[in-house]
């Protein structure tokens, strides 16, 4: 999932799918995966959390407090809050666990997250650059950068993975959907290494496969991850942002 | 009492009372929850003016009834299916690195309240259930396989629907 | 009453699983028995308390209680003297002369027995002793022993003849406690759970609630304790009950429930009292009677405590609940051990029980 380097269009079979086409696939796969995850999220009879928080964001809403009615807070006040709550419980993982023992789960949760999101902006950016995919000065850092944050996936997974694996305990009450996400996204990850590797190395049958499986993991990822514990984890993310959005920004603590 | 010396009384209750903490007066206050002390401002019984200190009320913490709706709810919810198995050993607190670190969250205590239907125990606790990190190791530590990590998830949602009702009073 | 003149009979004291077991046994082995129950009908406590089933199965009663008075009442080695009981007891091991009471017809009987066992059963606890419950003053308190007799008939209903929406179990009434009985009974936490499931077998939208300090379901019994929550939703409360009261409709049960560490004060429409088993009458007398000695808890004690059939009294042998609480299935063995031994001594093979 990442951009092409012009040797993509030298090899002979190399072609299994066009840019276009996936570039398709993918908005199509993004958009499901959206709005399979919003029905099945007010299934639950809760609202869904990621639209709230925007619209927290964006409406004006008088508060009244022990009788006394408070100032509306500007836009630029909630975007500011919306920005510092992303930045510190998201980015700096207060959300993944930060303040309890369990380091090595958070720095797996960690390298997940960075990973997975430096990964789609690097693609978002390759496809908004040059949708065709030829070749141009900007595709070796993009490329580069891609596997970079495609390693740093795989090694968050693989975290994941071998923290459950390696307790007896946990390894056998580990939910199989728990399994089935943090495979998925392992898969995603290092196939995706592997297949640019190999590439670079012009080892074509070893590039296909590792392209092909790549490919399948993703479109399996967005099918799946509405069904997966990845939406409870993304609700829940927003739900408490929009709860500190809405205590802080009224002014008070 | 003399009427100056009343004056003087009430007055220095009401500034003591403004000061800050609630039901300062309660001995062994540290006992009683904050949520429980009832300070109106002006209180008349039976045609004497209680109002100040002697105003004070304490809301009875006994629990009244079992309203097993939230209960209903999770054991539908993703993963809440097992929450019936729970004998409330303990095994999942005991582990939980989050409730070592804030002990208002107490996965054991959040399963019986709603087991129970303890609604008052409820909106004193639901905020708490967001603490969970999704380690995994009460699940692990459980020996009746009741998934406490699955519950928390199932409760998240659970309360959260139920928001309303939830509310503080 | 028909007496072969084949020797000296064993004498089994009490008609219940143990000393209907042990009659069954030594008759089997070719020798007499004289079986003396004080009431009119055999069978102990599963038959007066209607048992319906037996835990841990759920097996009906019937299945082990009926071959047994069957076979004693039937069989020709076992002479059944019901509604009597033993008044007097002199002579020697071997030649024991015992007097046997006919209480309705006033009558009496001699005899010379060999050896004797000594199965005089239990009691429940007298919930109207502790009065916190209000057993004996409220309605629909009752005990596990009249719940069970509902259960029977099928028909679990409050004193106004409708069936309760909402019932409590209060474990451990008349047990682990210094001012009443201060042991434990080792069945009424398997019995009360045992029934909690078949109140809602019975009904399935009634809610069932155990107030409980522990939950003892030993060994295999544990099985109906995780069948009880996993399978039919009974509601467990870890605490004690202070007291119950009677609004005019239902019973409000005031407690505290630890593990909130809170007070809980919740209407109900029945309360079960998990009574106790405490020695009962039939245990004394014959304790008087073959100068017996009782332990500080009033049960039979053996000369060894954990060597229940040793009385420390060559040839009198003891089994089953008048020496400590047990369940059905361990009366049976112990009735079993006390009339190995009671035919051993018969034949002489040991005439002393070893050290």
């Amino acid at each position: 999932m990442s951009v092409p380097l012009s040797a993509y269009y030298q090899t002979p079979t190399a072609n299994i799918l066009p840019h276009e086409y996936l570039e398709i696939l993918v908005l199509f796969l993004l958009v499901f995966a959206v709005l399979a995850s919003y029905f099945r999220i007010r299934s639950w009879g809760v609202p869904f959390t990621p639209l709230s928080v925007l619209s927290t964001v964006m409406t004006s809403r008088d508060r009244e407090r022990e009788g006394e009615a408070i100032d509306d807070v500007g836009l630029v006040t909630r975007a500011k809050v919306a920005t510092r709550s992303t930045i510190h419980d998201i980015f700096l993982l207060r959300r993944a666990g930060a303040w309890c023992e369990e380091r090595i789960h958070t720095i797996g949760r960690g390298l997940v997250l960075w990973g997975f999101v430096l990964l789609s902006l690097v693609t978002l950016m390759g496809f908004l650059i040059d949708p065709a995919g030829t070749p141009n000065s900007l595709f070796l850092p993009l490329r580069l950068s891609g596997d970079i944050f495609q390693g740093i996936l795989a090694m968050g997974a693989c975290i994941l993975l071998l923290r459950r694996l390696s307790r007896q305990n946990l390894r056998i009450s580990t939910d199989i959907n728990t399994w089935a996400l943090q495979s998925v996204l392992f898969v995603m990850g290092v196939s995706g290494v592997i297949a640019d590797f190999s590439l670079l190395m012009n080892l074509v049958l070893q590039f296909q496969v590792a392209y092909l499986v790549n490919v399948a993991s993703i479109i399996i990822f967005f099918i799946y991850a509405p069904f997966s514990e990845l939406t409870f984890l993304i609700w829940k993310g927003s739900l408490l942002m929009q709860e500190t959005l809405s205590t802080n920004s009224a002014g008070g603590k | 009492m003399t009427g100056k010396e009343q004056e003087k009384g009430k007055k220095k209750d009401k500034e003591i009372q403004t000061e800050g903490e609630k039901g300062k007066f309660i001995i062994e206050r540290r006992y009683v929850d904050d949520s429980r002390i009832i300070e109106p401002e002006k209180l008349e019984l039976g045609g004497v003016d209680m109002s100040g200190r002697w105003g004070t009320l304490v809301l009875p913490r006994t629990l009244e009834d079992f309203d097993t709706e939230i209960y209903e709810d999770v054991k539908d919810l993703p993963r809440g299916g097992n929450i019936g198995k729970c004998w409330q050993c303990g095994n999942c607190t005991a582990v939980c690195p989050v409730a070592h670190e804030h002990p208002e969250f107490n996965p054991r205590y959040l399963i019986h309240i709603v087991k129970m239907g303890y609604t008052s125990e409820i909106k004193r606790h639901h905020k708490a259930v967001y603490l969970c990190s999704g380690c995994g190791l009460c699940s692990a530590a459980c020996p009746k396989g009741v998934d406490p990590q699955g519950v928390m998830i199932a409760m998240s949602i659970a309360f959260k629907a139920h928001e309303g009702e939830l509310k503080e009073l | 009453m028909m007496m072969k003149e084949q020797g000296r009979p064993v004498l089994v004291i009490g008609g219940g699983p143990a000393g209907l077991q042990a009659a069954k046994d030594i008759a089997e082995f070719g020798e007499q028995v004289v079986l003396v129950e004080r009431r009119k009908e055999l069978g102990g406590a599963p038959i007066r308390w209607s048992y319906h089933t037996l835990a841990p199965d759920f097996r009906p009663t019937e299945e082990v209680m009926g071959p047994l008075v069957e076979f004693c009442e039937k069989n020709d080695n076992v002479t059944v003297m019901k509604g009597c009981v033993v008044e007097e007891c002199n002579g020697r091991p071997g030649e024991f002369r015992v007097r046997i009471k006919d209480e309705s017809a006033k009558e009496f009987t001699e005899m010379v027995v060999s050896s004797i066992i000594v199965a005089t059963g239990f009691e429940h606890f007298d919930a109207r002793v502790d009065p916190r419950y209000g057993y004996g003053r409220l309605p629909n308190v009752i005990g596990i022993n009249e719940l069970e007799v509902m259960l029977k008939q099928r028909r679990v209903v409050g004193h106004d003849g409708r069936p309760p929406k909402r019932v409590a179990f209060i474990f451990c009434v008349g047990s682990r406690d210094r001012s009443t009985n201060p042991w434990c009974c080792t069945v009424c936490c398997g019995v009360s759970i045992k029934q909690g499931i078949e109140i809602k077998q019975l009904l399935p939208d009634t809610q069932v609630y155990m107030i409980y300090m522990d939950i003892r379901t030993m060994g295999l019994w544990e099985k109906m304790y995780w069948d009880s929550m996993e399978k039919y939703g009974i509601n467990f409360i870890r605490g004690r009950v202070g007291e119950v009261y009677f609004t005019g409709e239902r019973l409000l049960v005031k407690g505290e429930d630890t593990l909130v560490r809170g007070p809980f004060e919740v209407l109900f429409d029945m309360v079960v009292l998990a009574v106790g088993i405490e020695p009962g009458p039939g245990t004394k007398q014959a304790a008087n009677v073959l100068k017996l000695s009782l332990n500080e808890y009033g049960f039979l004690a053996p000369r060894l405590p954990n060597v229940h059939f040793d009385s420390g009294k060559e040839g009198i042998f003891l089994a089953g609940a008048c020496v400590a609480p047990m369940s059905v299935e361990e009366a049976l063995s112990e009735g079993s051990a006390a009339a190995m031994q009671a035919v051993k001594f018969r034949r002489n093979i040991v005439k002393k029980v070893p050290v």
